[in-house]
């Protein structure tokens, strides 16, 4: 098998993350933001590594979790609770967050109305998972 | 009336792998699962669901009664 068709056999979340850092990378090196560019470039090299070092058949099971390179049943389940807990450490954080920023009198600030933003995707998309997992049973 | 049940389940995968001289490695290729996978249903500490557990029996020619048992205590 060649090593392009290789390189797209990572898991699509890995596909995604990868082409995001790899675009960001080139667009940040057109404009000539030369500490971006490398940055992000970094970036993109690790995470096909780690990506593709989940995927050889000999990886340990916690290195395809922190990969996002599940191979079974039983690594979805593992993601799931992995994905979970930071789930819950985010809601947490962000409500602490907004709280922090309203008593510390930042009302109606940049930085306040991205913590507000945040905290209705949390809570809508937590909302949305729960429906769904509920319907699927 | 609601009693409350402790469920185990315990698996013969160990001594079917065995008895065919397979590793957990090649099981777990010949499944499509990974190998710390076969392990963990092998030490009880994974239950697998219903699609790789008959997987698993149908691999070994077993009923899935035969090859995983159901303990209530």
């Amino acid at each position: 098998m060649s090593k392009s068709i290789e390189l797209l056999r990572i898991s699509t979340i890995n596909r995604v993350l990868v082409g995001s850092l790899f675009l960001g990378a080139v667009i940040a090196g057109a404009l000539g933001r030369w500490t971006g560019a490398v940055f992000l470039g970094v970036l993109c090299l690790g995470g096909l590594a780690a990506a593709l070092a989940a995927r050889r058949s000999d990886s340990r099971d916690v290195t395809r979790l922190n990969a996002l390179e599940w191979r079974d049943e039983r690594d979805r389940t593992l993601a799931k609770s992995g994905f979970a807990a930071v789930g819950t450490v985010a809601l947490v954080m962000v409500l602490a967050q907004v709280i922090v920023l309203f008593v510390a009198g930042s009302t109606g600030s940049a930085f306040m109305w991205v913590a507000l933003v945040q905290l209705v995707i949390l809570n809508i998309t937590w909302s949305v998972a729960n429906s769904i997992a509920v319907r699927r049973g | 009336m609601v009693t409350s049940m402790l469920v185990t389940m315990k698996s013969e995968v160990r001594s079917l792998r065995t008895a065919a001289g397979l590793s957990q490695g090649a099981l777990a290729d010949a499944i499509g699962v990974s190998r710390q996978t076969i392990n963990a249903i092998e030490t009880g500490r994974y239950d697998p669901s219903l699609r790789l557990a008959a997987q698993l029996s149908r691999y070994f020619k077993q009923s899935i009664e035969e090859v995983f048992d159901v303990e209530e205590h």
